[in-house]
């Protein structure tokens, strides 16, 4: 992952709406999303999927509690 | 001495934004200063006329920047130069895109961008230095119990209370447990600085705690997933810590002065994360922040020493944590540490008071009746926690959170009624905590099928018939309506802080927008959109109020009577311990279940 | 002492460049240098293009005149020597002397009277040439200097028959004739053919009831006005129509307050029309031009706020321009100009006087 990642306090989350069938194509898809990111502890925070398609939040978790912070170390040239 | 007043000039550059300069000519004319507010885009020789005719001695000007405007505004600087009324007046810029720097550029005394206070132009006008946390905002600790008297309207509540807590007290005159003694331990051990004599008093310590604590401190292991913190990471927390404050600008959330304080809760497992988080929601104005122990923490005779980071909800309570935590707050944020279910109730109240806490949590119902203590030994402990409250100068609120597991409001509030006045009689300062919630209760009875205000506004109602005294209520507001949908959850919070703030109570605690979502941390992120959110509410509502139906004015009544029933019942009985067992503050078939740590700890006093 | 101001004709005319090009070759030369600007200069991020500036590397020995906050933010090592009253609104303005050569952000005195009092500091401090960096279009603080360079280019706009013909105008004006008289009185004033002089009570020619007074005066008899402020080409132009103007003497402060009170069309047409109205106009304190220095940098507006970066023919701008001026014209992007910009500015600064 890119350095710029070491200044997210905790998390990314990811917003959008997915085109899609159902639920479970909608949470695919944004995981692979995340995962072509470069994330790898992804949780699908809220979807619901209602005739066109699927409002998604999901999140790639940075930093959780007990990790080392990247941010606690950072200048300005991050 | 009467202060100066100044004649002002106001001049709108553009074409039509001049509602900044609006603003400020009210509060300038307010002040008494004379203004003049020209008509916008005049062509700057005639302001420069405008300004020599009518004597100034302070021009405003508002111009938007785009490109070509600067030399427009250099121009017009220029002018006032070459003409000799620069050295007789001040003059200021203000826009979007305005800074200090394009100012000193365009050769402005000063300049005002976006988000810049009326005040700040209001000082520059009159010459004063601009402090943000001057004239406007002023975040001051408040102590929420100060204006209360504690007086009883209820007289036969009162009497039926007083009835109870002598039995309360009486019965536990003579007992003791490993938790108290271990909170007794624990101030002498922060009072010695005789290495010799902390050896000792650790070691009478250490006897008194479960194994997976005694091993740390016989064997230096710690917690399954657990670890210490290194040198290195506290050391860029300081720096972290340092950093931040340096440039951090104190904000607010009060819109009147009649808005409740509004408390967060934290407890990320981590003490940094938690310090990250805590500096997160002072930027974004929260009053207080509350401490969240984790679970198996109260579940655990004793506490561990040092550094210690944890990877689950809940951070670890040792002193140099919570020392760490008190140094990283801002003086002005109020800090509650939670005490109120544990076996380390005692100690917990000891550890707050000693690092400065400025709040606690206590109730004995909800410990030992949804928190898993048991009844006997939590209402041991609690008595000596209360009077380390007393002893400390620490107010500490009365959950009712046993409501979630589907006790009635009014049993619920007379357990929290009880413990308030039993706090009263030691020298305490409660602070009453009734849930605004979606709790089983309602969901049951059909108490919220039309809006989520009755019931909440009876809670309010029928507490303030009982007894003068604050109320918090809690904790998070809007309990089991936030969903994992970031806006509704956020709506949710906002509106159930306006109709707090409605109620006119004293302080709330609010969740973050990540309530409802239970697949991970909270993100820090999630904590300002509800602040933000509740901030929106205040300012929308302002001295304005959510009127209720007449509903919750007939469930206060319901609900004074139901609580009468109830504390009659438990004076009748005798014993307020013996009472929690057998449910008369909530009972098994409501999802009240006795709780077995530290079951059978208690002893006589004569035993040690 | 002598103060050089650079003065731009806009933003991105390219005074920082000239202004850097100096510092390198005074420092070759052995002279030591004060350094400061009426504005703010040497930011790494234009203001208000948001496209990439020079920022100013000085050497040692250099002395500064700039806000403290100035200070926070420079790369160069700056031992204060004194501290000052005079305000911005990045904080008040210190003086430092370079210890240790790096970049700097100046931000000076930006009006004229603050610009005065640096001025003099700097000469008790023993500084053989200031250098006074503009600030967009700015001009009146230049008012305090002893010579200038007009600092031009595709910026101010990118039509090159348009821009040589401008600051073929603006040079032109710099030239107005010096007066023999060397008076510094605070207020307009006028003087009778008896030697009576009557001071009135305004600085500046900028509204009617100004105009009528000195109308007044002239109709009674006055030879010789006096105005140290501003002169508003509209009013002027009245003046140059009544028919006792002839053979008399209007005298201002500098070149400045008289190019400042109008657009450079009314200045130019205004000025063709003295002498044949036979007025004797004269400045007290000619501003020399010692050059000009051309850029063909011009920020084009894209979109969304966002500029590019474009050109125009820089051979074809300098050709023109050197053609239309009689003073020396460099592009100081070429190494060769900046050498001869500097032996030009040293000639006429030092020798000359």
């Amino acid at each position: 992952m890119s350095a710029v990642y070491k200044h997210v306090l905790d998390a990314v989350d990811i917003e959008t709406f997915l085109i899609c069938e159902d639920e479970d194509e909608g949470k695919g898809l944004i995981i692979k999303m995340l995962e072509d990111m470069g994330f790898n502890d992804i949780n699908v925070v809220f979807i619901e999927h209602n005739g066109p398609g699927a409002r998604i939040r999901a999140r790639g978790y940075v930093h959780k509690s007990g990790d080392k912070y990247g941010w606690l170390n950072t200048r300005r040239d991050g | 001495m009467k202060s100066k007043k100044h004649k002002v000039l106001l001049a709108p550059l553009d074409p039509v934004h001049d509602i900044g300069l609006k603003m400020i000519k009210r509060a300038l004319d307010e002040k008494g200063h004379h203004t003049i507010l020209l008509p916008p885009d005049l062509p700057p020789e005639e302001i420069l006329n405008k300004i020599h005719e009518n004597k100034v001695d302070t021009v405003l000007i508002s111009r938007t920047l785009g490109y070509g405007v600067a030399e427009i505004l250099g121009k017009f600087i220029d002018l006032i130069d070459a003409s000799g009324l620069r050295d007789t007046i001040k003059i200021a810029l203000g826009g979007m895109a305005v800074t200090p720097e394009l100012a000193t550029e365009l050769g402005f005394d000063a300049g005002f961008g976006p988000g810049t206070e009326v005040e700040e132009a209001v000082a520059f006008v009159e010459g004063r230095e601009y402090k943000p946390d001057i004239g406007k905002f002023v975040k001051n600790k408040k102590d929420i119990t100060q204006r209360y008297s504690y007086k009883y309207t209820d007289k036969e509540i009162e009497n039926l209370l007083d009835k109870i807590t002598s039995q309360i007290l009486e019965w536990s005159n003579n007992k003791t447990s490993p938790g108290v003694k271990r909170a007794e331990l624990r101030e002498e051990m922060l009072k010695t600085s005789n290495p010799k004599e902390l050896a000792k008093l650790r070691n009478e310590y250490k006897e008194l705690c479960d194994d997976v604590v005694k091993n740390f401190y016989e064997n230096g292991k710690l917690h399954s997933r657990t670890r210490k913190l290194t040198k290195e990471e506290l050391e860029s927390l300081e720096n972290y810590v340092a950093k931040i404050k340096a440039r951090m600008k104190p904000n607010g959330l009060q819109h009147i002065d009649k808005n409740p304080l509004v408390f967060i809760q934290y407890g990320t497992g981590c003490p940094f994360m938690d310090i990250a988080h805590i500096k997160l929601c002072e930027a974004w104005g929260t009053d207080g922040v509350v401490h969240f122990d984790p679970s198996w923490g109260a579940r655990t005779e004793g506490f561990f020493e040092g550094y210690i980071t944890h990877e689950e909800d809940g951070s670890v309570i040792t002193p140099e944590n919570l020392l760490r935590i008190k140094k990283s707050i801002n003086e002005n944020v109020l800090w509650q540490v939670r005490a109120h279910r544990g076996l380390n109730t005692p100690e917990t109240v000891v550890l707050a008071g000693n690092s400065g806490a400025d709040l606690t949590k206590i109730n004995i119902a909800y410990g030992s009746l949804g928190g898993g203590t048991d009844p006997e030994r939590l209402t041991v402990d609690a008595i000596s926690a209360i009077k380390y409250a007393a002893k400390y100068n620490m107010p500490f609120d009365v959950v009712t959170n046993e409501e979630l597991s589907g006790v009635p409001a009014y049993k619920a509030f007379s357990g929290m009624l009880i413990v308030s006045h039993l706090a009263l009689k030691l020298g305490g300062k409660p602070i009453l905590q009734p849930l605004f919630c979606y709790s089983p209760e309602v969901m049951i009875n059909g108490n919220m099928e039309n809006n989520y205000i009755d019931f909440n506004a009876a809670k309010i109602f029928v507490l303030r018939k009982i007894i003068d005294a604050p109320i918090w209520p809690g904790a998070p507001i809007g309990f089991l309506t936030h969903t994992e949908e970031r806006v509704q959850s956020s709506i949710t919070t906002a509106l159930h802080a306006g109709l707090a703030s409605s109620l006119g109570v004293d302080a709330i605690s609010i969740a973050s927008s990540d309530e409802a979502f239970s697949g991970g941390p909270i993100a820090g992120a999630s904590r300002i959109d509800t602040l933000k959110a509740t901030k929106e509410v205040f300012r929308f509502l302002g001295n304005a109020k959510i009127t209720p139906t007449k509903k919750a004015e007939e469930w206060a009544q319901i609900l004074q009577e139901n609580i009468k029933k109830i504390l009659t019942k438990v004076a009748q009985h005798g014993n307020f311990v013996s009472a929690l067992y057998e449910g008369l503050l909530g009972s098994r078939e409501e999802g009240a279940y006795p709780g077995r740590a530290g079951r059978n700890t208690v002893t006589s006093k004569h035993s040690y | 002492m002598r103060a050089l101001g650079i003065a731009g004709t806009a933003k991105n005319t390219g005074k920082t460049t000239t202004t850097a090009a100096l510092i390198e070759e005074i420092k070759k030369n052995s002279l030591s240098l004060g350094l400061t600007s009426i504005g703010f200069d040497g930011e790494e991020i234009d203001n208000i293009t948001g496209l990439p500036k020079p920022r100013l590397k000085v050497k040692k020995g250099c002395i500064l005149a700039v806000a403290e906050n100035c200070l926070k933010v420079s790369s160069a090592e700056i031992d204060i020597l004194e501290n000052s009253q005079i305000k911005t609104p990045l904080g008040k303005i210190v003086f430092g002397k370079v210890t240790q050569e790096g970049l700097v952000v100046v931000a000076g005195p930006n009006k004229s009277r603050d610009l005065h009092v640096a001025l003099d500091k700097f000469k008790k401090m023993k500084c053989d040439m200031v250098i006074v960096d503009g600030a967009l279009n700015r001009l009146s603080p230049m008012g305090e200097v002893d010579g200038l360079i007009i600092a031009t280019g595709a910026a101010k706009t990118p039509d090159i028959d348009q821009l040589v013909e401008e600051t073929q105008q603006l040079v032109k004006i710099f030239k107005i004739d010096q007066s023999e008289e060397r008076i510094d009185w605070p207020n307009c004033a006028t003087i009778n053919i008896n030697g009576k002089k009557t001071i009135l009570n305004f600085k500046s020619l900028i509204d009617r009831s100004s105009l009528e007074e000195i109308k007044g005066i002239l109709k009674k008899g006055a030879g010789y006005i006096y105005i140290p402020g501003l002169i508003s080409q509209t009013y002027f132009a009245e003046l140059l129509k009544l028919e006792n103007i002839k053979n008399k003497t209007l005298v201002c402060k500098n070149a400045i307050k008289f190019l400042l009170g109008g657009n450079l069309h009314e200045v130019v047409s205004n000025l063709k029309q003295v002498k044949k109205a036979g007025l004797n106009l004269q400045v007290i304190k000619k501003i020399p031009v010692l050059a000009v220095t051309i850029n063909p940098f011009y920020p084009a507006y894209r979109y969304n706020n966002k500029y590019s970066a474009e050109f125009v023919d820089k051979k074809v701008l300098y050709k023109k321009m050197v053609q239309a001026l009689d003073i020396p014209v460099y592009n100081v992007m070429e190494p060769v100009h900046k050498k001869e910009l500097f032996k030009t500015v040293f000639n006429k600064l030092f020798v000359c006087n």
